[in-house]
């Protein structure tokens, strides 16, 4: 039982090993679809009054996240 | 007429066609003797979409002092990055790499990403994202290697 939950243990070590997206490959994530934004209209003016308060842009979704894409 | 029209177009593809080449037969050490820009693009990345023009616009001014612009694309849809180059005016090799294997090698940070290599091939400098800022110092950046004098 504990040589198992030891196994158990070690294996989940591994699990989180190859977290994120390579930026080579956010094909997927850089579709309109996979914003999580409801309306564009609306964002489109979140993203206006949050540009003049804070004088910075971006970041919402996948595709801009630090990949400069969209 | 409409045969023609389609001819006129397959035939202005064909011209404007850049040669493409797959990943597998892609060497650096193919072009040695010219200063290579080397760069990572995809059809879905905006930013990399915006640099075309402006890649066109720099192999047609320093192709005479030995500048080879290369575009890798990555994109794993194939036929999306065929749609894009049809769009556009194309001059420069094209190499395929939908696997991401030589985006791998050069571990990309992000999209776009410049590789720029000297005559010797060793690699002078690299620059992630294309910005209208970023115009200025990456044009200079090919002209000092080119040896056409910094500004």
């Amino acid at each position: 039982m504990r040589s198992c939950s030891l196994i158990a243990l070690c294996l989940a070590l591994g699990a989180c090993s190859s977290l994120g997206v390579q930026p080579w490959k956010r094909d997927v994530l850089a579709e309109p679809e996979m914003s999580l934004e409801h309306d564009p209209l609306t964002s489109g003016l979140d993203d206006h009054i949050y540009f003049s308060k804070e004088a910075s842009s971006g970041g919402r979704g996948f595709g801009g996240g630090g990949c400069g894409c969209n | 007429m409409r045969m023609l029209l389609a001819l006129c177009v397959i035939a202005g593809c064909w011209i404007g066609a850049a040669s493409a080449e797959e990943v597998a037969d892609f060497h650096l050490a193919n072009h040695a003797g010219k200063v290579v820009y080397l760069d990572f693009w995809a059809s879905w990345c905006t930013p990399c979409r915006a640099s075309f023009p402006w890649m066109q616009e720099m192999q047609a001014k320093y192709a005479e002092q030995g500048l080879q612009v290369i575009a890798v694309n990555v994109d794993r849809d194939r036929a999306a990055a065929e749609r894009f180059l049809a769009e556009q005016q194309v001059a420069f090799p094209i190499v395929f790499d939908p696997e991401g294997q030589l985006a791998g090698q050069y571990d990309l940070l992000g999209m776009p990403s410049s590789f720029l290599f000297a005559r010797d091939g060793h690699l002078l400098s690299q620059h992630s994202g294309f910005r209208a800022k970023d115009r200025m110092a990456l044009e200079n950046a090919m002209r000092v290697a080119v040896g056409a004098g910094g500004s």
